[in-house]
């Protein structure tokens, strides 16, 4: 039993928007601002102009680099009990938080504000204990002591600390991944073995429409070295960066990450490269994105599907996403829109969790909520299996017809009421007296109690006390060796 | 029978095409209307209107724009005249995505609306590096220097540019804006303003250069 899939356009229309996205690159080309990279598309094949940077990619050219995609992507824990194996027919759909937040609900006192250093831990400590979550990611924090452009190193280092789970980020730099690659080394002892198994991907995206600029294709290039799964983002925004259609967004989206995997593929054949578009819309009312609307998760659910079954990528989609720049009703009904249209169109992984106000804002609470609908997500994915038993049949015959017998205490029912249905989280099956015995918990309450208990009582395994003081050292060496991105 | 100033601004409000409106301001330069006329009760004044249609929710920003396509056209008909008969714009901004930050549409979204109300902009694109906004900034003389960012790591880039403007002892504004930003980052840098879209921006512009919030051409 596969899992359970829904197809929102026809086969012939998937073989369109493939053909489509390949003849964009070749007919309309995409902006490489990179030397290294025209040369090398230049000496495989592309068109190039050197003053203008655009690259137009024979459709040969593309088929070529999607043949050399690997079959199977895999990004490594601490422990290989807690990889993600990416590969066609996965039955299991993985999940992780979202990468960025600059804006954070304090725990405590509910309060909206920055978030800061200590964030990153209590979100690292949270992801590793929650129940779901397979990827950590990392608060965009800030604190005004550090040097702002080796932020993501310094966060990389407290989640390789905190969390046992594997880790996605967005790096800054090229420099700045040859610093994480080297705590990861310090770790796996060899750049064979990490290899293997790597601890983080990298978020690396184009800026739409099509182009790639210098500093975005150096991560590419240095990624698919160290064979560390990258996620270009395309996030062509519906009206503004890409066309204001559903399956115009779709498409140039497509033949964003297209040119990813030409330039991935062409550099470090058999690099790992994940779909992981960004779909989001101007609010033409005011000029600002929306980022959960229906119908961007019916680009979310197309994009999968195109990818999917049109070019057999994987594919990291935002599913749990708001608008709402609070933990509501809204921000209840957007995700859950938007992870059920991602995860029936066939996501391998569904991305958000705790994020609200269009990826401004985090609120850890919400991971908890996040929790329980991804394991409702994946409970309806699973499907059901049709056979005699699963049908009852056996049991409808022994009870019979207006027997004044019941199911209650038949074989059938002792068999599967414990695994048929799931048991919730932090859902409410009361009624309300009983609910109000309980002392009137909203939601909300409850998801908060829960976090809390969380973040007092796990303790994630403790990572080698020797790896963590070689962590630090590598860690304050980038502080001092890469120069600050601005300076007066 | 409409008067041909009311035209004009429906020829604006509707955005048929630039070639009527630039037909129709030829029209009543022909006729003998002075040009501060021809601006106010015309190009203007149809601005203006979708202008308030958008602020009441009826019309959009890409009407708005296209709107802003059509009195640039027909202001492009009696530019020189505008020079000689010493009619001014609202301020001159420059404005630009800051150092390490590639992202654009946002910042030009601004920039045209700025444009639109009436002001002279400087879009200096993307990427700028702060010896760039300075040296602009010095020669140009602007009221005002508007600065967006997307990335949280370019953000910085924002403190930094204003300081070195600051630095200089230039009598400027600033106002920055962007996804990532928000009012207490801007106090906390320094900056005069922050908007948190392209409209309010506009708002804001005039606020800081105490302007009246409906004026259009000084």
């Amino acid at each position: 039993m596969g899992k359970c899939i829904t197809r929102f356009i026809s086969d012939a229309d998937v073989k369109k928007m493939r053909t489509e996205a390949i003849n964009i690159l070749e007919e309309v080309g995409v902006k490489v601002s990179h030397e290294g990279a025209k040369q090398m598309l230049e000496k495989a094949g592309a068109k190039v102009d050197y003053q203008t940077d655009l690259v137009k990619i024979p459709g040969e050219l593309s088929e070529e680099c999607l043949r050399r995609l690997p079959g199977k992507v895999v990004l490594g824990g601490r422990q290989p009990d807690k990889d993600v194996v990416l590969e066609p027919g996965n039955e299991r759909v993985y999940n992780r938080g979202m990468s960025g937040g600059e804006y954070y609900i304090d725990l405590q006192d509910g309060k909206y504000r920055k978030a800061v250093l200590s964030d990153v831990k209590d979100w690292a400590i949270a992801t590793d204990g929650t129940k779901g979550i397979d990827i950590c990611c990392m608060p965009y924090y800030y604190d005004p002591g550090l040097n702002v452009s080796v932020r993501d190193v310094h966060g990389f280092e407290i989640l390789l600390e905190n969390t046992t789970k594997p880790i996605e980020l967005q790096p800054y730099g090229k420099k700045n991944i040859e610093y994480m690659i080297e705590m990861c080394l310090a770790e796996y002892g060899s750049k064979k073995e990490f290899k293997k198994r790597p601890r983080f991907m990298c978020m690396i995206g184009p800026v739409s429409p099509l182009h790639w600029h210098g500093n975005s294709v150096d991560m590419l290039l240095l990624a698919g070295q160290y064979g560390i799964p990258v996620e270009p983002d395309p996030m062509p925004i519906a009206g503004a960066g890409g066309p204001v259609t559903i399956l115009g967004n779709t498409l140039l989206s497509l033949a964003e990450h297209l040119s990813a995997v030409v330039i991935s593929e062409l550099a470090n054949p058999g690099a790992p490269v994940i779909f992981a578009p960004r779909p989001v819309a101007m609010n033409m009312a005011t000029g600002q994105v929306i980022e959960a609307s229906v119908e961007v998760a019916m680009i979310s659910a197309i994009q999968t599907q195109v990818a999917r079954e049109g070019f057999g990528w994987p594919t990291d989609m935002y599913a749990f996403v708001s608008d709402s720049p609070v933990t509501d009703g809204q921000s209840i009904i957007d995700r859950c829109f938007n992870a059920t249209f991602c995860a029936f169109a066939g996501a391998d992984i569904l991305t958000g969790w705790g994020c609200l106000e269009a990826s401004i804002t985090l609120d850890i609470v919400q991971l908890a909520i996040d929790s329980e609908i991804a394991d409702m997500t994946a409970r309806a994915l699973k499907g059901v299996e049709v056979n005699d038993d699963t049908l009852g049949l056996e049991a409808i015959r022994r009870v019979g017809a207006g027997t004044g017998n019941t199911f209650l205490t038949d074989p059938h029912t002792i068999k599967y009421f414990k695994t048929e249905y799931r048991k919730p989280q932090i859902l409410t099956y009361a009624r309300r007296k009983a609910w109000e015995a309980e002392g009137r918990k909203d939601l909300y309450e409850r998801a908060k109690e829960k976090v809390k208990r969380l973040l007092s009582e796990h303790k994630p395994a403790p990572a080698d006390a020797a790896l963590v003081k070689e962590w630090r050292e590598i860690t304050e060496r980038a502080e001092k060796e890469i120069v600050r991105m601005s300076t007066v | 029978m409409a008067s041909i100033f009311e035209e004009i601004a429906d020829a604006v409000v509707k955005a048929e095409s630039e070639a009527k409106v630039r037909g129709l301001t030829q029209k009543a330069l022909d006729e003998g209307h002075p040009v501060k006329k021809i601006l106010e009760d015309g190009l203007v004044k149809g601005m203006n209107e979708i202008g308030e249609r958008w602020k009441q929710g009826d019309a959009f920003i890409p009407e708005v724009l296209l709107s802003a396509e059509m009195m640039r056209a027909g202001i492009d008909v009696v530019k020189e005249l505008i020079i000689r008969d010493g009619i001014k714009p609202l301020g001159k901004v420059v404005i630009g995505t800051v150092q390490g930050d590639v992202h654009s549409i946002g910042k030009s979204l601004v920039g045209m609306m700025l444009q639109s109300s009436g002001f002279e902009v400087q879009d200096l694109g993307v990427d700028v590096t702060v010896g760039k906004f300075v040296e602009v900034v010095k020669a140009q003389k602007p009221d005002l220097l508007a600065l967006s960012a997307l990335l949280t790591t370019t953000m910085p880039a924002m403190e930094d540019t204003i300081k070195a403007v600051k630095k200089e002892g230039l009598k400027i504004k600033t106002i920055i804006g962007g996804s990532p930003t928000s009012q207490v980052y801007a106090t906390s840098i320094g900056a005069d303003g922050y908007a948190s879209d392209a409209v309010s921006a506009v708002d804001k512009v005039k606020e800081l250069l105490d302007l009246p919030p409906e004026i259009r051409f000084l």
